[in-house]
């Protein structure tokens, strides 16, 4: 899609927006519902507060300013004798001495049989995931935590959890900044999530997740670093794209708009014997061997205009013919042209 | 920081929280936009004015501290209401996309608002996440690292999901001439 594309899908979009217009009274309807709300916490709060007479409850919370928030400390309290799980996975660790989730008037521990634990690997100097997803008697219960990196601190800005409905599952998010430690270090504490701290954006709720004891990495270094068969590793950030063979044309009765869908780019990140990112790549150079060029062609360019923290885009691929194939990277260094690094991408070829 | 945006120029300090009369400024800056973005990903109006309303009641019954970009903080909050109200929404807009549509063309159809009918017709009809990497690459203008950040997916995920997303949007156009 070149610049022109681009801007006649956004005309087209601008346009497509343009139908809808705000209420002349939207401010007042927020209004309202700031003040409906306002009013139903009050009922909450008057039954909690008759909760808490009734039973004992300790709620590990720490006050700032005038509001509850959420608490992180980074200090383990005494493990309970509680629900220990292990939810490590080869890019995030993830341990505890303690994990629950209460909501829809139950407690979730999160064990359940088929459990998938899944990293969205995102870029190791930008984003990723770590989400889980089980089925605790019926109900559809999920735990995603999404993980910022400036290239030296890792930390999560967006906590998710599901509301424990059985018949209406939704999303419980909790905005904020925790776990924040440096890159290749664990965070070790405590996470005690109210659904009423000021960070949380439902109307689902309430619901809360308790951690204790939580070893949390996220960021981990590839396995690939563990065992180098090279000076330097070639972290692969995309193991499989999809290409087609045909560019695609938006028509709209204007102006038709090309899209070239026929070409992706690769992105890869150069680690040194320690793991650490290579930053200059200005001594190397790229070289893409198609496992079948009847398929795919691949190109490369020099990686000097890589994203901070070593990430560069060295090789476009772009399809030839239906079908699948393979192409296999290898890291020339430029003084001596030896092979320091190789890896391989996976493309798909479709119509 | 401004709190505003730059048309407001309102100068709030950092880690002060924001006022009433902040996210009021807040509304008027950016509710239009946001209206927009929400019925562009929903294909609801009615539906993008609840999501947009309950973003800024929300704003106004825990007041947070000032945030750094509150565009990008507003638009945030829209797409996640969006996907936490996604069933619904895409189902009525489903139906109602078939409903709006009209039994048969004609000249007097053309025109602007017969054409941006069309456009939100067939954006309707793609898979959510294509939906949603469209809009936002080419109405919000993000780029695929920004896009790929707020949907919480690898950049691959939105680079494959703009090129299947506008190829899907080109097919319904041209099976959509009204």
């Amino acid at each position: 899609m070149n610049d022109a594309d681009d801007a006649r899908l956004a005309t087209l979009l601008r346009d497509a927006a343009a139908r809808y217009e705000p209420a002349p009274d939207l401010w007042a309807r927020v209004q309202q519902r700031a003040r409906r709300h306002g009013r139903r916490v009050q009922l909450l709060a008057a039954a909690a507060v008759i909760a808490v007479v009734a039973t004992t409850v300790v709620v590990v919370t720490r006050s700032h300013d005038d509001g509850v928030q959420l608490h992180t400390d980074s200090t383990t309290t005494a493990p309970p004798a509680g629900n220990a799980v292990d939810w490590s996975t080869p890019l995030s660790t993830f341990t505890a001495n303690d994990f629950r989730i209460e909501a829809a008037g139950r407690t979730f521990d999160g064990h359940a049989p088929g459990t998938v634990v899944h990293n969205d690997p995102g870029r190791v100097d930008h984003s990723m995931t770590f989400e889980r997803e089980w089925d605790e008697d019926g109900i559809e219960m999920r735990l995603y935590i999404y993980f910022q990196s400036d290239g030296t601190d890792w930390w999560s800005n967006e906590i998710r959890i599901r509301n424990g409905s059985r018949s209406d599952p939704e999303w419980v998010t909790f905005d904020g900044d925790f776990f924040r430690s440096r890159l290749g270090r664990a965070f070790d504490g405590d996470l005690d999530l109210p659904s009423d701290a000021d960070t949380v954006d439902d109307e689902d709720g309430p619901a809360t997740m308790h951690i204790a004891g939580l070893h949390l990495e996220a960021f981990v270094a590839p396995a690939e670093c563990a065992a180098p068969t090279h000076p330097y590793v070639l972290e692969v950030i995309e193991p499989s794209v999809n290409v087609q063979t045909e560019p695609t044309t938006i028509d709209d009765g204007g102006s038709p708009a090309v899209m070239n869908n026929q070409q992706a780019t690769l992105a890869f990140r150069l680690r040194d014997r320690r793991c650490d990112p290579v930053d200059d790549m200005a001594g190397f150079r790229f070289e893409a061997t198609p496992a079948d060029p009847a398929i795919v062609r691949a190109r490369t360019r020099t990686c000097t205009l890589g994203v901070a923290g070593g990430v560069c885009e060295p090789v476009t691929v772009e399809g030839i013919a239906p079908g699948e194939a393979t192409v296999r990277i290898d890291v020339h260094r430029t003084n001596d042209d030896a092979i320091v690094a190789s890896g391989t991408t996976h493309v798909s070829v479709t119509p | 920081m401004s709190v505003g945006g730059a048309a407001a120029g309102t100068e709030v300090g950092l880690g002060r929280r924001l006022t009433a009369e902040d996210v009021e400024r807040l509304f008027e800056d950016h509710h239009r936009h946001l209206v927009r973005l929400a019925g562009l990903l929903t294909g609801d109006g009615d539906q993008a004015q609840d999501l947009v309303a309950d973003v800024f009641a929300a704003l106004l019954r825990k007041p947070r501290v000032a945030m750094d970009d509150p565009r990008a903080y507003l638009r945030r909050c829209v797409v996640n209401r969006v996907a936490s109200a996604g069933r619904r929404s895409l189902r009525r807009a489903t139906i109602g996309a078939r409903i709006d549509r009209p039994a048969s063309s004609s000249a007097s159809a053309e025109g602007p608002v017969a054409e941006r009918d069309r456009v939100g017709r067939a954006l309707m009809q793609l898979p959510g996440r294509q939906r949603e990497v469209i809009v936002l690459r080419h109405f919000e203008d993000l780029s695929e690292a920004q896009t790929a950040a707020l949907l919480g997916v690898p950049v691959g995920t939105v680079k494959s999901a703009n090129a299947r997303g506008v190829a899907a949007l080109a097919d319904l156009l041209r099976e959509d001439p009204t």
